[in-house]
């Protein structure tokens, strides 16, 4: 099955799968207490604005928003990228600082969401992995 | 005042510049302008005194397939009633019509947006540059005949 090739070496292929218990992911992130970038695009950015606020608050593991894209560990692409925006996130990822993570959030970011077939102004999610250099294809799936 | 009364004593004042009055259920009741009375018929309804359309709702524009239309939404505060007109541009290769930015400041940032997707000019806006799409984009997306183009600076498109 190609996702089992996958496993092989999940460091190197384009985006791998490691496999694991959500303690350990969330271990991983309460040790590291990632800051990321305050930037929201679309509608997901209004789950995102929760993902702070008092209900999910994930400031109690440590995450911080930051504002300068210089501070902050990773970038959440929360949201449709358009192809106007496109560049301009290019621009915010290359400012960060190495060792630098992508998440892409929704369906927008991941694959054109619903604005796949009729998007002419929608950068699809697999042109954005394309973007981003090899050692920060982890993107992770949430919702949608 | 109803649209019936609003058409009456526009076409009393103005003349052959407003063609007709068109009231279908279940429709808002609309009046369609010429394009070259459409300046003058702004002017006396944001202003006479019976009519004092203050309030620009919307504008927008609409591809009927061998013409263009631009639809303005107006209301007003004062004597809380409402009117629709409707202007048809039928040359598709050029369709150009006056601006009505100095009669409600809305207008700006609507004319651009009816020029950015559809490509109608506005003829005397200060300022008509896309206001959605990036600058150097080309073509009109919402026109019926658009075709999505295969690249972006490089970026694939459609997949
Ligand atoms: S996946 Fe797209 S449409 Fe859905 S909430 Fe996110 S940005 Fe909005």
């Amino acid at each position: 099955m190609g996702l089992l090739d996958k496993l092989d070496n999940p460091y190197n292929a384009s985006p791998g799968i490691v496999l694991g218990t959500m303690e350990d992911l969330l271990n991983w992130g309460r040790s590291k207490s990632d800051w990321y970038l305050q930037f929201g695009l679309a509608c997901c950015a209004i789950e995102f604005m929760a993902l702070n606020a008092a209900h999910f608050d994930l400031m109690r593991f440590g995450c911080i928003p930051r504002t300068s894209p210089r501070q902050a560990d990773f970038i959440i692409i929360s949201g449709t990228v358009t192809l106007k925006m496109a560049e301009r996130i290019k621009r915010l990822y290359e400012q960060m600082a190495e060792p630098r993570y992508v998440l892409a959030m929704g369906s927008c970011a991941n694959s054109g969401g619903p604005y796949w077939e009729h998007g002419y102004h929608v950068l699809k999610g697999r042109c954005l992995r394309a973007r981003m250099p090899a050692e920060t294809r982890s993107l992770f799936r949430w919702h949608g | 005042m109803n649209a019936k009364e609003i058409f009456d004593s526009l076409k009393a004042e103005l003349g052959d510049g407003i063609i007709e009055l068109v009231e279908e259920q279940h429709v808002e009741p609309f009046i369609v302008v010429s394009a070259d009375t459409i300046l003058e018929a702004s002017l006396v309804l944001r202003d006479e005194p019976q009519f004092l359309f203050d309030y620009m709702v919307n504008l927008s524009g609409v591809d009927a397939k061998d013409s263009f239309v631009v639809v303005y939404h107006l209301y007003s505060m004062k004597h809380k009633h409402r009117i629709v007109l409707k202007v048809i541009l039928s040359d598709r290769e050029n369709p150009t019509i006056p601006s009505v930015e100095r009669v409600w400041k809305t207008a700006n940032w609507h004319e651009r947006e009816a020029f950015d997707m559809f490509g109608i000019i506005f003829d005397g806006h200060p300022n008509l540059i896309r206001i959605l799409s990036p600058y150097d984009w080309e073509g009109y997306p919402l026109r019926k005949d658009y075709k999505t183009p295969e690249t972006y600076k490089g970026l694939k498109v459609p997949y």
